[in-house]
């Protein structure tokens, strides 16, 4: 038997020997403390992967510090050739809080208005001693006053930014692009035509492309206001279109303003957009419309003979300015502008075909365009247009339309008779706007040989650009006097309505001066050289050479022996036939 | 029972052989180490991804900034440029005209109306051939007068066929000082390759070098539409 020492008895435990339970117990122990151990370096491991895929990857898309103040809120207006008209640029505004002025208030109001002449002193002192805890003190500074302004330190002043509208032009096509007011909004123009796609935050960065022509806009705008000032007139408005396409390339209404700056302008004389919203009556620019309508529908022969003795009807007599000693043929009654010719050309036309004609020029609705500032025709009302009404308003008298609608009509006419609404979006090279057929293809090239005719041998003399053939009408009409019935025979509204070249049309101009009041008062003395000197600056602009081979005069042999020649032909090409 | 009585000496022995012949103080220094040294470079490496990123948010700012400027000078530049202000300096100082529908060359035979002849600078004039500038005479053949300053830049816009030529009075090519009154310009109007042609004697030297210079930095070149 082994003796065993007791102290090595006492120095080693005994085996443990557990009943059943005890032991399953135990097992169970260890498993649970084996289960949250593992749970344990699960997380940490968790943990763990998560630092990693921090570190190597970015984590949650972080605030960006600077909030970038796009200042591209509003998207630009460029004209067809990519110059700018309107773009959104950020300016610094001038603001005061008075709570947190700590410098010297009266100093700080010496400085301010050292800095910034052109505010009212008034308007700084109210803005730093006022109760309340914000308020501009001035708008649209420019960099190097802001610059000045910071340097004083004041932290009672601070500069804001603000997404502000510049119109680099000034005034130019400010009645077309309108302006913005102050909250940002367009009123006006373009700028409100299109406010939507202006502020969509998508299209943002792309233009929107107007159909002006920005150099033909400021040749048309010189011209008139140059003619304004030299016959003392209220006003002047004048359109460029492009015959084919309907496009506008230059819309015009004198006296403008400046956009950026409009103040409170609303309801000025200059305010009013007199080249679509101003409805006058355009006189004998209408015309070539009769003439043409009444060829269209085989009314009447070219050699038929017109007498110009008064027409009575009514309380009315229609008579001739100038009455001619013999009966006039039609290209006659054009080129001479006879009252008397033209009312009976009228008469048998009749009032529906007269309507329906008017109508599909256009020139019962709307001003044709996207601006806001569309005026309605006047015509006469439907109940009382009488044959003395249809006859009026075959030439000119008794329809008021705006310039816009009368280069429309123009356009329709000399374009080969195609009706195309006019637009002031630019038409993407080759697309073909759809148009409906007012007149047909020889009645327009009739009307177009007219029209040359009329330039050289009859009123519109002074309107022949030399080299560009162009054809056109005066028009010379008393105003309407207002609240009366009847006309001031001392204010006149002269017109000049022309297209060129005119063997091929493919610009209309319209120009008008309203109430010219110094000098001579009628159309072929006020308007027609305004005409003269805009094509003269924009045909070379536009492409149009005068001597292109090919390019000749138009071709009115028909005509031939219907009217006589008075002026001395220019030397150019013959027709090729 | 001595199976059971280890000594505590021959029980390390026992767990160092078990350890491969290392002590267990070294196996918790290594992983003391060891984690030391991957949070290091963790921490490094995050640290510098930190600073990239500040980077790239200062540059976005820089950028941000300079577009701003950019804008701001581009909108000065077109104020600046405006077709009204152009069309003033046109009406006060430059003087000049649309070119004229006789001004169109049909062919280019034309243009060698209006040289000079070779013979003699007696030739007068070409009838047709109008100046860019109005109101300003032709003068006669025998009188030339002394040239002046060249205004090029807007000449380059006047007429079809650019005669360097369009002179006119001194001191308004640079602008903003006083526009002297018109003086009658040099007949006749120089062609188009007036660029070799040698300058006359009349001209006080300096102006005949700015000329030169101005040449130099203008040369004529074809109108397009």
């Amino acid at each position: 038997m082994n003796a065993l020492n007791p102290v090595a008895r006492a120095a080693v435990p005994p085996r443990i020997r557990l009943p059943g339970h005890r032991r399953t117990a135990l097992a169970q122990a260890r498993q649970r403390l084996a289960i949250g151990i593992l749970l344990i370096v699960a997380l940490i491991g968790l943990l763990a992967l998560r630092l990693v895929e921090l570190a190597l990857f970015d984590g949650p898309p972080r605030h960006r510090s600077a909030p970038a103040a796009s200042p591209f809120l509003r998207a630009d207006i460029v004209d067809r050739n990519g110059t700018t008209l309107a773009s959104s640029f950020e300016a610094f505004a001038l603001a005061a809080r008075p709570r947190d002025i700590v410098g010297d208030r009266e100093r700080l109001l010496a400085e301010l208005v050292r800095i910034l002449p052109e505010r009212p002193p008034e308007a700084i002192r109210a803005a730093l001693w006022h109760d309340g805890r914000f308020r501009f003190v001035a708008r649209r500074i420019l960099p190097d006053q802001a610059e000045a302004i910071r340097r004083l330190g004041e932290p009672g002043l601070t500069l804001e930014r603000e997404p502000e509208r510049l119109y680099p032009h000034v005034s130019l096509a400010a009645h077309l692009v309108g302006y913005t007011g102050i909250d940002g909004r367009g009123e006006g123009g373009i700028e409100r035509a299109f406010e939507a796609r202006l502020t969509d935050p998508a299209k943002r960065d792309e233009p929107v492309e107007l159909s002006i022509d920005l150099r033909v806009q400021q040749a048309l705008e010189s011209e008139l206001q140059a003619q304004m000032t030299l016959s003392e007139a209220s006003g002047a408005a004048g359109v460029v279109m492009d015959a084919t396409t309907g496009e506008v390339l230059a819309l015009a209404s004198l006296p403008a303003w400046d956009p950026n700056r409009p103040g409170g302008m609303v309801g000025m004389p200059s305010h009013m957009n007199r080249a679509t919203l101003g409805v006058y009556e355009l006189g004998s620019t209408f015309k070539a419309f009769t003439i043409a309508m009444a060829l269209e529908e085989g009314l009447v022969r070219l050699d038929e003979r017109f007498p110009t003795g008064g027409i009575a009807i009514g309380r009315h007599r229609i008579t001739d300015v100038r009455p001619k000693s013999h009966a006039l043929s039609v290209p006659e009654v054009l080129i001479h502008s006879s009252n008397v010719g033209t009312a009976r050309m009228a008469e048998r036309l009749g009032r529906q075909r007269q309507e329906a004609y008017l109508r599909a020029l256009g020139l019962m609705d709307r001003a044709p365009g996207e601006l806001p500032e569309a005026g309605r025709t006047l015509t006469p009302p439907p109940d009382n247009w009488g044959l003395s009404s249809v006859m009026t308003v075959g030439f000119g008298h008794g329809i008021a339309v705006s310039p816009l609608h009368l280069a429309n009509a123009y356009a329709t006419l000399v374009n080969g008779g195609i009706h195309r609404p006019a637009t002031f979006l630019k038409v993407p090279r080759g697309v073909e706007r759809p148009g409906n057929r007012v007149f047909s293809e020889e009645t327009s090239r009739l009307v177009n040989g007219m029209l040359r005719l009329a330039v050289l041998d009859g009123t519109g003399r002074r309107a022949d650009a030399e080299g560009y053939r162009v054809g056109g009408k005066t028009g010379t009409a008393e105003k309407v006097l207002e609240g009366r019935r009847g006309y001031d025979r001392r204010r006149n509204i002269t017109t000049f309505a022309g297209a060129f070249p005119m063997d091929n049309p493919r610009y209309v101009v319209i120009t008008m001066i309203d109430d010219p009041s110094a000098g001579q008062r009628s159309a072929g003395l006020v308007a027609a050289p305004v005409f003269r000197q805009v094509v003269n600056r924009i045909a070379p602009v536009l492409g149009v050479l005068p001597a292109a081979p090919g390019a000749s005069e138009p071709d009115v042999a028909a005509l031939d022996g219907l009217y006589q020649q008075r002026a001395p032909r220019p030397a150019t090409a013959p027709a090729q036939p | 029972m001595a199976s059971l009585a280890r000594p505590a000496r021959a029980q390390r022995t026992v767990n160092a052989r078990a350890t491969g012949g290392r002590p267990a103080w070294i196996a918790a220094g290594l992983m003391i180490l060891g984690t030391l040294a991957v949070a290091t470079t963790s921490y490094s490496l995050s640290a510098r991804v930190a600073a990239e990123r500040r980077d790239v948010e200062r540059l976005e700012r820089q950028n941000r900034a300079l577009n701003a400027e950019i804008r701001a000078l581009n909108a000065e530049l077109k104020v600046r440029m405006r077709l009204p202000q152009l069309q003033r300096w046109n009406d006060e100082v430059l003087g000049l005209v649309p070119v004229s529908a006789r001004q169109f060359a049909r062919e280019p035979h034309q243009l060698l109306a209006y040289g000079r002849s070779l013979e003699g600078e007696g030739a007068p004039p070409a009838a047709h051939v109008r100046p860019a500038i109005r109101d300003v005479p032709v003068p006669p053949a025998d009188q030339p007068a002394p040239a002046r300053l060249i205004a090029v830049a807007a000449a380059e816009e006047a007429s079809a066929l650019p005669p360097p030529s369009t002179r006119k009075a001194a001191g308004t090519v640079a602008g903003g000082r006083e526009p002297a009154p018109v003086h009658p310009a040099v007949s006749p109007p120089a062609p188009v390759l007036a660029a070799t042609e040698p300058l006359r004697p009349t001209l006080p030297p300096e102006t005949a070098d700015l000329l030169h210079q101005v040449e130099l930095a203008f040369p004529a070149r074809r109108p397009g539409p």
